[in-house]
């Protein structure tokens, strides 16, 4: 499985690949993104299995890449991983074709939880 | 990244307190537990023992309710913020880093705080550079032990 982290800070970048490590999924590479239009390339490019990405970024916002990949076509797996946990946030991310939202700071059970729905 | 000086705010007055002293410490708490797992206390002390020329992280919250959460601490506590994100020794951590995990802070807990708002608003990137901090106590403020070092936490409202 390959997984694509979109962030644009390169410390969270690390810290959800770590996280990943520490739950109970394997077998996975991960790829990297630092902004929305990043991803959209990378996902071109690398056909990852899973996006997970950050919302307020530069260049393309994480919920802009959202939409960009489903008007292509594209049915990858999409999570969030953002600090941004309004019911506003969350709905529109629904709305928009994301299979899940964790919320910063977040810890390894809540990204197993996340994942387990959609990875299992 | 943005990385540039960022001028001392004036204190406003809060006009609707939609988040407490304790629920935006809590915020903090989380951060400095959950994502950083750095030990810390509650630290009462006075606005004059905040050492000036600290490094500052600031992102704002603007819309149907507006405020600027800013954070800042000296470059050693900053220093070992990023160690603590990038599970990396100091000596291969660049300034650049430092700035990164600094703004990921302030950005986590100012997502944090816009969705206990919930409503119509839009956060900024982070902004991060050296600042003199405004002695005068104006807004919600939280101050932190972080390993003996001091990190400040304000949240004004405008």
């Amino acid at each position: 499985m390959k997984i694509l982290i979109v962030d644009d800070s390169k410390a969270m970048r690390m810290i959800v690949c770590r996280t990943l490590k520490q739950t109970d999924f394997s077998g996975f590479t991960v790829i990297e993104a630092e902004n929305g239009i990043d991803a959209l390339n990378k996902i071109a490019s690398e056909s990852p299995d899973l996006v997970l990405s950050d919302w307020n970024m530069p260049e393309m916002k994480g919920i802009d890449l959202l939409k960009r990949v489903r008007d292509s076509g594209n049915n990858v797996r999409f999570g969030f991983i953002t600090s941004e946990s309004s019911l506003e946030t969350k709905a529109l991310a629904h709305e928009s074709g994301a299979d899940f939202l964790v919320t910063k700071p977040f810890t390894a059970g809540s990204m197993q939880a996340a994942l387990d729905p959609i990875l299992t | 990244m943005t990385s540039f000086i960022i001028a001392p705010r004036p204190s406003e007055p809060s006009g609707r307190d939609r988040i407490s002293h304790l629920s935006l410490a809590q915020m903090v708490q989380d951060v400095l537990t959950t994502m950083l797992e750095l030990p810390h206390e509650s630290f009462q002390g006075s606005p004059e023992t905040i050492a000036p020329n600290q490094l500052m992280a600031a992102v704002r919250i603007s819309g149907s309710w507006q405020a600027t959460l800013q954070i800042y601490a000296p470059e050693k506590l900053a220093r070992h913020i990023a160690c603590a994100m990038f599970a990396q020794a100091a000596d291969v951590l660049d300034d650049e880093d430092v700035l990164d995990a600094f703004g990921e802070v302030v950005n986590v807990i100012g997502g944090n705080v816009k969705g206990m708002i919930d409503q119509d608003c839009t956060l900024s990137l982070p902004c991060v550079g050296a600042a003199q901090p405004d002695p005068t106590p104006t807004s919600l403020t939280i101050r932190y032990d972080v390993c003996g070092t001091l990190l400040t936490v304000e949240l004004i409202q405008a």
